[in-house]
Order: C-alpha cells, then structure tokens, then sequence
C-alpha cells in the first residue's frame, strides 16, 4: 500500500495540483476516489483534496503541495533562493486567486455544469480572465516557466485550469491568442506527470 | 528611510495582515498609502497590498509573510515542524479561500465596495455562518489556529474576524462563536493589533 493517500477526483483542479505534486517528486500514492463532499476522513469545509499520511490528515491543496515537498526526496517544488522562493509564492497566490475567481470559477466550471452561473456571468468572467491571461503572457514571454527556468509549484497550479482551456470555445481561442501561453502548455504537456494525470473530463453536460 | 515599503491602505484586512507580521517580528517598515487603483505599477493584478524591498516587487500577502519570515529575524510566523508547518498551511488557505468568498465578500456587499444582488449578498452571510463554526471549533481544540502558539495564520483570521462587531449580522454570527471570542479577547491584547487599528471604518451602506 501507497504512503500517502489523495482522496479526490480526477477533474479536480486542486486534486490534479496535488497529484502532479507527487508525480513531480516521486511519491508513491494512492488515489481514493472522492467525490467533493464526500470525503472520507471529514474535511469539516467538504473540499477535495484531502491528503492522508500515515495518521496525518491535511486538507487544501497548496498546503499539501507544500507538505509533500517538505516531507519526501525527489526534485523541489520551490526554488531554493529567497527572492525567487518568494516569486514562486506569489504566482501560485495569483493562480489560486485570479486565476480561479476569472476563468476556472466563472467560466469553465459553470460551462462544464458544476457551478451555476448566467450567460451574462460568464461573458462578464470572460472578460476578466483576458485581463488576467494577459498578464500571464506577459510575464511568460520573459520566463521559461512561472518562477524562472524551473518548473515549481506554481506551474503545477496552473496546468489544471489552462489545460481545460481548450475545452470551451472562448478561452480555447484566448489561448491561442497567447503565444507565450502557448509555448508554455505545449512544454508543460510534454511532461510525464501532466501525461499521467490527464482528466479526459469535458464537462457534467456532455 | 525603512528598506521595506509597504503599499496598502490600513482597513484592507490583507494589508493590516502584512502589517501585523511586520510588528510581530519587528520589522522596520514604512506605509505608502495605495489605493487598489493606484497599484498598477507594482502588481498587474491591482490587488493590495504589495511591498518593495531593494529590487524585489512582491504581491500577494501569503508570499509576502513567507518572505519576511524566511528572510529577516525575529520570532518566526511558521512553526518549525513539518506537521505543524502544514497544519499553519492549511489554515491560512482555509482563510483565504473559505472565509474571505464568505464574510469577506458580505463586508464589502455590506460597505458597497462589492454591489451584488441581494440573493447573492445572503448567500454570502448563509456560507460565513456555516464556515465560522469550524473556525470555532479548532480554537476550542487549541489557543491559537495552528497549535499552541500565534502563527501566521492568526494574523490572516484577526483582520477579518475584527470587522465581524460592527456588522449586526456578523455579529450574531460571532455571538454564536465563543471560542473565536476568546480568541479574538487574546489577539486583542497584543501590540502588533493595537498598533495597526484601522483609524477609520468604512461605513455600512444605506
């Protein structure tokens, strides 16, 4: 049996955050299928992910995140140096903030039928997530990856969402108004872990 | 001249956080004034607060307490071991994310910094009153968030929760919490708290 267990599904964007963790760094684990609400050792707010470790329980995925890459060997998620460490935070910050209230929370997850939301809602998401992509491009056209010439935890934040970008007409065609974006998927999706933690989920409604 | 500068204005509970780190650990720093509209230059995103620190720009005030607390002396903001690290981790997210799209958003429907409808509005007050209790009941487990010390993630709750008196019906909620007034009684007494009051409220909407 696995060292650590990850109870959530697939399609979770938070769940795939902390699976691409551990795949990332090696970790042997174990996906406990759990539907959100339903977690096996009660996360007492009913979000997925939760992390089990021998009697150790944790809930919220940038804590696991961090946790994991405190606890096993295997390449670090963080940089090493105080300045970058603390870009590494920042952009994980803006991913789990700007990032998931714009495109993730008002676009993709109503369009996929899990959240609801109004055609108007999602128009006026739409348009803050071009803000927000923007900024991404932007940043991206200077560095390989979120915090410089490594992959860190950042970037593993931000596969989830933009991966499901192509599933939704509009912000399949943001993306690819965002070349620097574009470069940066295309090397993200070259990875093992991106490969092996693929959701093949296109939605609630299709 | 302070080598820090801290951008923000004091009712911004995000910004009273950093301040209040700042004070804990004894951190030499200047406050700039800023308003969210005025930020643009140091974050893209306009979000307050952000700091300047030599060359670095950093935003995001998780990433900003992490630096200040990998970076510069006095008493640490995260407990030393790995369990303890993780367990600080994931209150802070469970703040950021649970409380601040609950109570957070109520505040500023209810001071008119964020129109939403009136469904939505109760929505908000419905979640911060299903979310506070857990927040009760891990301070009627332990004295502060994260274990027996004050950790960072005491200074992202004492912000918020603070706001909770002067709105009745954050208020009742609060009035239903009397572990979180215990622990509101506690931070209280502290000088980072006393020093960083807000000198002026916003005021409740008609």
């Amino acid at each position: 049996m696995a060292t650590l267990q990850i109870y959530g599904v697939p399609p979770s964007p938070f769940t795939r955050a902390a699976r691409l963790a551990c795949h990332e760094k090696g970790v042997d684990y174990e996906l406990v299928s759990t539907p959100p609400g339903g977690t096996a050792p009660k996360n007492p707010l009913g979000k997925i992910p939760m992390m089990k470790h021998g009697d150790f329980t944790l809930f919220e995925s940038q804590a696991i995140v961090r946790y994991v890459d405190h606890t096993f060997d295997g390449p670090p998620l963080w940089p090493k140096e105080a300045h970058a460490a603390a870009l590494c935070d920042q952009w994980l910050s803006v991913v789990c903030d700007s990032m998931v209230q714009t495109a993730l929370a008002g676009v993709i997850a109503p369009r996929f039928g899990i959240l609801p939301g109004t055609e108007q809602s999602i128009q006026g998401a739409l348009k803050r997530s071009e803000r927000v992509v923007g900024i991404f491009d932007k940043h991206l056209a200077d560095h390989r990856f979120l915090a410089g010439e490594q992959v860190t935890a950042a970037d593993l934040f931000l596969v989830p969402i933009f991966f499901y970008f192509p599933a939704i007409p509009e912000l399949k065609a943001l993306g690819e108004a965002s070349p620097n974006c574009g470069r940066w998927v295309r090397e993200m999706g070259a990875r093992p872990s991106v490969q092996a933690t693929d959701p093949q989920f296109r939605g609630l409604n299709r | 001249m302070a080598a820090i500068k801290i951008h923000g204005v004091p009712p911004s509970t995000f910004t009273r956080t950093v301040l209040l780190a700042c004070h804990e650990k004894g951190i030499d720093h200047e406050l700039v004034p800023t308003m969210p509209s005025e930020i643009t230059a140091l974050n893209p995103f306009r979000k307050i607060p952000a700091i300047t620190h030599g060359d670095l720009v950093l935003y995001e005030s998780t990433a900003i307490l992490r630096y200040f607390d990998r970076t510069l002396p006095g008493p640490k903001l995260w407990p030393e071991d790995s369990v303890g690290i993780a367990r600080c981790d994931q209150w802070i997210s469970a703040i950021c994310d649970s409380l601040v799209n609950t109570a957070l958003r109520y505040m500023a429907s209810r001071y008119g910094f964020l129109p939403v409808p009136a469904e939505m509005r109760q929505q908000y007050l419905d979640k911060t009153a299903e979310v506070l209790p857990i927040f009760d009941r891990q301070l009627g487990c332990t004295r502060y968030l994260a274990g027996d010390t004050m950790t960072a993630a005491d200074l992202f709750l004492a912000p918020l929760l603070f706001y909770f008196p002067d709105i009745p019906e954050l208020k009742a909620v609060a009035d239903r919490a009397p572990n979180c007034a215990r622990w509101a009684r506690d931070m209280a007494g502290r000088p980072s708290v006393r020093a960083t009051e807000p000198q002026q409220k916003p005021r409740l909407a008609a």
